[in-house]
């Protein structure tokens, strides 16, 4: 991974890749589309880094844990 | 009646026929069949048609009825199933390849729910495959087809039922809305399309995409319809672990009641950046007649809006490959290129990008939600561009050329993030006679505000009224 200039995340077809044999996907995809994947992961990234525009230093995640209750037999 | 007339009826006019024995429940499946039988080639609505088991139904409806034991207003309609709701001894495909022979051993709740009700189910509808995409042209079943012009697509993800019921396949359908899945398809078809508050309907049964925003709702061809088969869905279900335990109203309650003081919020931000603009066009003469009703109608800014792709992008793709992620790992070359594509993106994203993501969207339901204690809705276009041809990959607007794909989603992911109810109702028709579609978008938990909106603005209008020359 190497940094955009922007601030995102570039990662590379070879990256990608990568990735997707750590994760044990066969990537059936050509260098083309594996380096359009390449972007899309970047772009995606570069999305996550703009997220930050709407001020998120007071917000936990939205998706909420609620405990299971005990169940009295 | 003409047997064609009796497929346009809507549900409420349908049911009061039944109830009081002037419509035998077997006459009215039947003549959905015989249409089915005229149009589906054209149309491709369905992955797997029911014809025997719903005249079986029906002659049960018939009987059930006759000996006075008339269940409420879907006792007897012909209704159909988007085909990833599970269905006992029927199979369920999610519009895949892959499970293209799974037969599931239960119902989903919905299908428990429309069955208790009396409804007759005429099949499983066409859908994008796994949901996983707004065309509804689908590389293993073929694609759903717009009834207003064939050469075009449905939308989706729930093409085939948005497809059936405008065409009069069905008079009702349900549908499931992740990014806009219900209420894309309802826009392009010209149909009402209804997105029910986020744990208001039961999952339990339907196949899973993405668990924080997957919502299953309603397609029919009127408001007062959703409110009926709102009525039949709707409620709490601990099998899911997303149902919510509130409490449910009569949804047709006080739907003719009108939008006399009610304040809408016409949001300037995002909803207009991409538009065609005969889709804008529409929607301020609908926001027009609103008005006319005796609405408030006030234009106001709401930033947030502009990160809506974004967050919900990151979240529905991610979410969806740790769903499918066996799938994905062990047949990949059997799930179409389109969604394949969509499914690495979403393995390769990071889990940090993801967590930005679900923070990110709790401060942007914070800026939906304060404009919603002043605002009893928010107007905005259902789909910026009217249905495109089934080989059309780009759409020319004020001279950009932009993806149709990528153009189909764009209007209603903003309100999946919130989980708020919203519904797509009809509101016009391009120079080329292709549907438009309005959304309207409510407090969390009250779907009555919407449907009373929409039924106000269709007794206002007569785009609801108009027929398909299909068939």
């Amino acid at each position: 991974m190497a940094n955009g200039g922007d601030g995102s995340q570039r990662i590379s077809a070879d990256a990608v890749r990568a990735r997707a044999a750590a994760l044990g996907l066969s990537l059936a995809l050509d260098d083309g589309a594996a380096q359009a994947l390449a972007e899309r992961v970047a772009a995606a990234s570069a999305d996550a880094e703009r997220m930050g525009e709407l001020g998120l230093a007071e917000h936990e995640p939205a998706v909420e844990f609620r405990p299971i209750p005990a169940r009295k037999e | 009646m003409p047997a064609d007339d009796l497929c346009f009826l809507t549900i409420a006019d349908a049911a009061a026929e039944i109830e009081s024995r002037r419509l035998s429940p077997v006459e009215l499946v039947k003549a959905h069949l015989d249409r089915i039988g005229r149009t589906e080639p054209a149309l491709n609505s369905f992955i797997t048609l029911m014809a025997d088991e719903a005249m079986a139904q029906a002659r049960d409806a018939e009987r059930e009825i006759a000996g006075g034991g008339y269940r409420g207003a879907l006792h007897g309609i012909p209704v159909g199933l988007k085909d990833l709701y599970y269905t006992r001894g029927v199979r369920t495909t999610a519009g895949s390849e892959i499970l293209r022979d799974f037969v599931p051993e239960y119902d989903s709740a919905a299908a428990e729910r429309f069955s208790a009700a009396g409804a007759v189910l005429m099949g499983k509808l066409q859908m994008h495959e796994f949901a996983l995409g707004a065309t509804s042209v689908n590389p293993h079943h073929g694609a759903a087809r717009n009834p207003w012009d064939v050469s075009r697509i449905t939308g989706g993800s729930s093409g085939g039922s948005g497809s059936a019921v405008a065409s009069g396949q069905c008079m009702a359908a349900l549908g499931s809305d992740t990014g806009g899945s219900v209420r894309i398809p309802a826009g392009l078809c010209g149909i009402v399309g209804l997105k029910p508050t986020f744990g208001r309907v039961s999952r339990h049964g339907v196949h899973p995409l993405a668990w924080s925003l997957d919502t299953v709702g309603p397609m029919t061809r009127s408001a007062r319809d959703s409110a009926i088969v709102l009525n039949a869905i709707a409620g709490y279900d601990p099998r899911d672990p997303s149902s919510a335990n509130v409490p449910t109203a009569d949804f047709a309650d006080g739907i003719d009641a009108g939008i006399k003081g009610m304040k809408i919020g016409a949001p300037t931000d995002f909803f207009y950046d991409v538009i065609d603009p005969e889709v804008a066009e529409a929607i301020c003469d609908a926001t027009g007649v609103l008005e006319s009703l005796g609405a408030t109608v006030d234009k106001i800014p709401l930033p947030a809006l502009n990160q809506a792709l974004g967050i919900s992008g990151t979240l529905l793709v991610t979410e969806a490959a740790e769903t499918l992620f066996a799938h994905l790992r062990d047949n990949p070359e059997d799930i179409g290129e389109d969604v394949r594509a969509r499914l690495y993106l979403g393995a390769m994203t990071p889990a940090a990008d993801y967590i930005r993501a679900q923070r990110a969207r709790r401060a942007y339901n914070e800026q939906l939600a304060s404009a919603m204690r002043e605002y009893d809705l928010l107007v905005a276009p259902s789909v910026a561009t009217a249905a495109p041809r089934i080989d059309q990959e780009t759409v020319e607007i004020a001279g950009k050329t932009e993806s149709a794909l990528s153009l189909m989603s764009r209007l209603t992911r903003p309100f999946n993030l919130t989980g708020q109810p919203t519904i797509s109702v009809p509101c016009g028709f391009t120079s080329g006679g292709l549907p438009i579609g309005m959304q309207l978008a409510g407090r969390a938990w009250d779907e009555s505000t919407v449907l009373r909106a929409a039924c106000a603005y269709e007794s206002a209008t007569d785009w609801s009224e108009r027929r398909p020359a299909i068939g």
